[in-house]
């Protein structure tokens, strides 16, 4: 997933948010996504409610029970839709309670280094000088490894865990996040609105916040919404390893490693957690393009 | 077109094959090292094994069978070991055999500078003495009745490689196959040696390939890529496999056990009441059908259910969750009164049992809070604090009474993680080491050990280690070894047709 | 030109040295004893102190990076503790499988993704178009794994001369064996790589498959097109001769940035398809707390990747001399 190369520049002008709602409505990837998006969230939210069993509920008669769809004898069936897995948990249930561990770390993960990212960011950006340099070549340091690479680095110190995993990926994050708001933050700040606001006295920190971040959020949030896809392919894949999600937590990595001692024999075990982790990151793709389709007029690159 | 392209490969490969047959091994998991003084799993073991070879080895009863040594006695005092070792044995590299090797080997694992990895093995040894070409003698400052189980664990190198810092990668040993070649993580090599004392091997070549993946292993046994495989194999696929005509499947109960552990220096757990209801909510045979798939054998004791060492008139505790409600009440708990912290490593056949156990308890109002913690954030715990209730390990390598008991049940023992402490087991476990080996006496005193230790629970067993293993119809002579690490001592009966 | 490489090549070094920091101090914050990790559960007190003696783990840590620094600018990474062989040789031993991974997915993604491309934009708006879009959405969104899995179960199962784990030959020694006349061990070496390359180059096909879409529809549509073909060129040779050429930039750019997810990808896909790199390495490094290897197998892919990124720019400097002079 490439969300580096091209992050956009912001619409400069937020007048008119009637038009840019009626882009927003618009724009297919954007409409598209927000639904992917939209039932994730309830899927995670609504959970328990959703979830036709118990996704914890071990049966181990029920070992590897194939899928039995949603029809069976011409009636509608909620038992072992997807089958079941190695402990004859029921693969549907379990990739809706799944859905709340991909939420939960694409939304900590990214949330954190939004958070770092806009600090560091804001920082460098605004003060300057030394500070720039020296977060900046962190920033580098950061990024000189690819992020698996160094979300492994992390986890191998301090041990697999969920916890861990979620913080593990967004400082893998944090340099991105902090390029793109350094960047804008640079543009604005020559901006003569803002050299006139400070002429005239305003606080530093009022400015930042008050004029700075408000022509900036449309890029953030663009890489934020595409960070989230990013984070939760990168937490299923940590979980794939077995260094990420632990039992008895339901991550959909996690069920993907256990489904493949069984790919001959159970093949759905595997299949149909593969399938929820494409949809979701797809959703986040789409509406985080589409999204920079609507805010931007020229693609460029993030330095 | 497919059938054109097997066709010339299958050709090309033949017509190189030649007259060489090859035997195609999968590993679980690659080896480490290839010396023996350094050697740390099983896998390692399994290779080494097929290049040298110690003074004694494991038959598959677990009694001791003559390998370079041909005779040995002990003295009256029970601390000389006299070898007689055998003649005309030759290193790969055409040396002789001699009891100068054996005194090098075994004096580099006694150097504290050197970093040999199993000392408590050989820690008794005070001197190695090489009396002559053909004899050597070991002189212990304390008496071992199991000290022969020590010697058939260490396989004899060169006495001129021994100070070799590149002896690893390049092995030489007096055993059945010599060293050719190794790939890290795709394959070790190894081709049979012509002047091999016991005859040379009956197939040229031997192909060791480290897979991890269960899955990946089975389809290339599937395939024909692999010939032979010890170690995990899945129920539902030996289930399948049993019953396919192309492959024999060969299993025997293992050396080691699972348990669930108790610390018995938490308030939760000192009344033994509350241990035995745990023992109780244990469906072992259900444990071992379904979260196992019947690989494995519901556990008794710490000593397994094939050797003589077995004493079946140990308490039993059967699964009854009802029995287990009573036993909580009259120790004193209420239902939702107790609560207890379960620990265990990231394995995922524990951390199922784990959770199995979870919900055991709930249903009789226990509440079991379980944490898998990462390997070495878990043994970290165990070893080094008292901060967990209950555990679950394993305990591997049990050849003898004594490696199965000493260090985890004795007051003061090496590996005693839980605070278990029983003065009589003590003295029977020191006895035990002092008395003639396989006598009467002996027996007894590991029965009533046996007994003692399981009616105290410092934990109670889960289940039995089963090896398994799985050959193509074509391969003969060669079958699954208790101990695991012994499996290819043999390799060299072993024919492909 | 050369102040321009020098300085990159500084900005390497110091990279590498704080990423060699980076890490030692990550290894070293890891919870677990990794003598007792080593020795198991049945080792005793006094195992695991002798051996921790011996390889200096009681050390300060200071004293402990600085050692394993000089040790490292000799070659020496130190030597594994779950494998007592040494890290440098096992890395070595690796990397060539990585990078001949890394490599044949980017060029399987390359010869895939660009006529892709292609076809869709000649047929723009057309069925073919809209499907390899779709498709090309769920490469990029699938998880490269789970790919790797299902091509495992479905075609490797079910062909035969396709494997379903490990390496054949290595590709160069292969293609000298070639030139000899021996096709045999290329053709090994190619039936191995097709899974593993096909899994981990799905993502990478996609995007490529997109660009050079949106670059070719660009150049289609652009005036000194029109005059090719007024002035008479054949279409076909427009397409390839003119609209190719100069749609590949944006790719070449591409290429460049993706490289990095690439590598990232390999770590992964060497698991599912038990490929001997270093990717595979790293990930038994950590399960078995193997530090010293940790530690030298995840310097040495950073320091890959940082290699290639450097490169790459080298080579934007070269084609463009804007980028040179800042």
């Amino acid at each position: 997933m490439s969300d580096t190369a091209t992050v956009a520049t912001s619409a400069r002008s937020r007048g008119p948010s009637v038009r840019l709602r009626k882009r927003l409505l618009g724009n297919r990837g954007v409409l598209v996504g927000s639904v992917i998006v939209a039932a994730l969230v309830l899927t995670a939210l609504f959970a328990p409610w959703i979830a036709p069993m118990d996704p914890v509920a071990q049966s181990i008669w029920d070992k590897y029970e194939a899928p039995r769809g949603l029809w069976v004898d011409g009636k509608l069936n909620t038992t072992f839709v997807l089958g079941a897995d190695e402990l004859g948990r029921d693969v549907l249930s379990r990739i809706i309670a799944g859905a709340r561990v991909s939420l939960l770390v694409g939304l900590v993960a990214t949330g954190l280094s939004l958070v770092a990212g806009l600090v560091l960011g804001a920082l460098a950006g605004y003060v300057g000088g030394w500070a720039d340099t020296l977060i900046m070549r962190v920033m580098d340091l950061l990024l000189a490894l690819p992020s698996i690479l160094l979300a492994l680095a992390i986890i191998a110190a301090t041990g697999p865990s969920i916890v861990n995993a979620m913080v593990a990926i967004a400082i893998a994050r944090v340099p991105l996040m902090a390029r793109v708001v350094r960047g804008e933050i640079l543009r604005v700040k020559q901006e003569q609105f803002v050299e006139a606001a400070i002429a005239l006295g305003s606080r530093h920190a009022r400015v930042l916040l008050l004029h700075v971040l408000r022509n900036a959020w449309a890029p953030v949030l663009v890489l934020a919404t595409l960070g989230m896809g990013t984070a939760i392919v990168t937490e299923a894949s940590l979980s794939f390893l077995g260094l990420g999600t632990q039992p008895p937590e339901i991550s959909w990595g996690r069920m993907l490693a256990a489904g493949r001692d069984a790919i001959r024999h159970a093949p759905h075990v595997s299949l149909y957690p593969g399938i929820a982790i494409t949809l979701v990151v797809l959703g986040f793709s789409l509406l985080g393009d589409g999204l920079r389709d609507v805010f931007d007029s020229r693609l460029g690159d993030a330095k | 077109m497919r059938r054109l392209v097997i066709a010339l490969t299958a050709l090309l490969a033949l017509s190189l094959a030649a007259a060489q047959t090859q035997l195609n091994i999968a590993l679980q998991a690659e080896a480490g090292t290839l010396d023996p003084r350094i050697a740390l799993s099983v896998y390692d073991n399994q290779l080494i094994d097929t290049m040298m070879e110690p003074l004694v080895m494991f038959g598959y009863d677990l009694a001791l069978e003559p390998r370079l040594a041909t005779s040995w006695t002990v003295s009256d005092d029970g601390l000389t070991y006299t070898f007689e070792l055998r003649e005309g044995v030759l290193f790969h590299d055409g040396t002789t055999f001699g009891s100068e090797d054996v005194k090098a080997t075994f004096d580099w694992m006694l150097d504290r500078n050197n970093p040999a990895t199993y000392i408590d093995l050989y820690a008794d040894i005070v001197e190695v003495t090489a009396v002559d070409e053909r004899t050597v003698s070991f002189t212990l400052g304390e008496q071992n009745a199991f000290f022969l189980n020590s010697i058939a664990r260490l396989q004899i190198i060169p006495s001129e490689r021994v100070d070799d810092p590149s002896f690893a990668t390049n092995p030489v040993g007096t055993g059945p196959f010599r060293f050719v070649e190794r790939v890290s993580d795709d394959r070790t090599v190894v081709e049979a040696f012509d002047d091999y004392w016991g005859g040379r091997a009956k197939v040229d070549r031997v192909v060791f390939r480290p897979i991890t993946e269960d899955a990946t292993r089975l389809l290339a046994l599937e395939a024909g890529e692999i010939d032979l495989f010890q170690g995990q194999i899945n129920g539902i696929d030996l289930a399948r496999l049993e019953q396919d005509d192309r492959f024999v499947v060969s299993r025997t109960a293992g050396t080691g056990n699972i348990y669930l552990g108790f610390q018995h220096a938490s308030e939760g757990l000192k009344d033994v009441r509350v241990r035995q209801a745990f023992a109780h909510l244990l469906n072992r045979e259900a444990i071992v059908d379904r979260v196992l798939l019947g690989v494995g054998l519901p556990g008794v004791s710490m000593i397994s259910p094939n050797t003589e060492w077995f004493n079946e008139n140990v308490q039993r505790f059967p699964y009854d969750p009802e029995r287990a409600r009573e036993l909580l009440a009259e120790a004193g708990y209420a239902p939702g009164e107790l609560s207890l912290r379960l620990y265990t490593d990231e394995n995922p056949v524990r951390a199922q049992i784990a959770e199995i156990v979870q919900f055991e308890a709930a249903q009789i109002g226990v509440n079991v809070d379980v944490t898998v913690e990462e390997f070495g954030a878990f043994w970290d715990r165990i070893i080094q604090t008292d901060d967990f209730d209950l555990y679950l390990a394993g305990w591997t390598g049990n050849v003898d009474p004594n490696y199965a008991m000493y260090n985890l049940y004795k007051s003061d023992g090496a590996n005693n993680f839980n605070n278990y402490s029983n003065p009589r087991v003590d003295e029977l476990l020191v006895k035990g080491l002092r008395v003639e080996p396989f006598s009467d006496e002996q027996f007894a005193i590991y029965d009533e050990a046996q007994e003692l230790i399981v009616a105290d629970l410092p934990g109670s067993y889960i289940y039995y280690i089963e090896e398994t293993g799985v050959f193509r119809a074509n391969v003969e002579g060669w079958r699954t070894h208790p101990y695991a690490s012994s499996t290819f001592k043999n390799l060299h009966l072993v024919e492909k047709k | 030109m050369l102040i321009f490489i020098a300085k990159r090549v500084l900005g390497l070094g110091m990279i590498l040295l704080a990423l060699s920091v980076l890490v030692f101090l990550l290894v070293k914050t890891a919870p677990g004893d990794p003598i007792r990790i080593m020795l198991g559960e049945t080792a005793s007190a006094e195992q695991v102190a002798h051996l921790t003696r011996l390889y200096g783990l009681d050390r300060p840590l200071p004293e402990q990076y600085l050692l394993w620094l000089k040790q490292a600018l000799q070659g020496d990474l130190g030597v594994s503790v779950r494998r007592q062989l040494p890290v440098a040789d096992l890395i070595a031993e690796r990397m060539g499988a990585t990078i001949e991974l890394g490599l044949a997915s980017l060029l399987l993604s390359i010869l895939l993704g660009v006529p892709l491309g292609v076809i869709a934009a000649v047929k723009r708006n057309t069925w073919l178009d809209a499907g390899t879009m779709v498709l090309a959405l769920i490469g990029v969104a699938a998880p490269s794994f789970w790919v790797g899995l299902l091509l495992l179960s479905t075609i490797g199962l079910s062909v035969d001369w396709v494997p379903i784990f490990g390496r054949g030959p290595a590709f160069g020694p292969a293609l000298l064996e070639l030139v000899r006349g021996d096709a045999r061990p290329l053709i090994d070496s190619l039936r191995y790589l097709l899974l593993p390359a096909l899994a981990l180059g799905t993502s990478m096909i996609a995007v490529i498959t997109r660009i050079t879409r949106s670059s070719m529809l660009e150049v289609l549509g652009a005036d000194f097109m029109r005059t090719a073909r007024a002035k008479g060129v054949r279409p076909t040779m427009v397409v390839v001769g003119h609209a190719l050429r100069n749609s590949l930039m944006p790719v070449v750019t591409v290429i460049g940035v993706q490289f990095g997810a690439l590598l990232g990808g390999a770590i992964v896909i060497e698991n599912v398809f038990a490929w001997p790199g270093v990717g595979r390495l790293i990930v038994q490094a950590i399960t078995q707390r193997d530090f010293p290897l940790v530690q030298g197998s995840v310097l040495m892919l950073g320091a890959v990747f940082v290699i290639a990124n450097l490169l790459v720019d080298l080579s934007y400097g070269l084609l463009d001399p804007r980028i040179r002079h800042e």
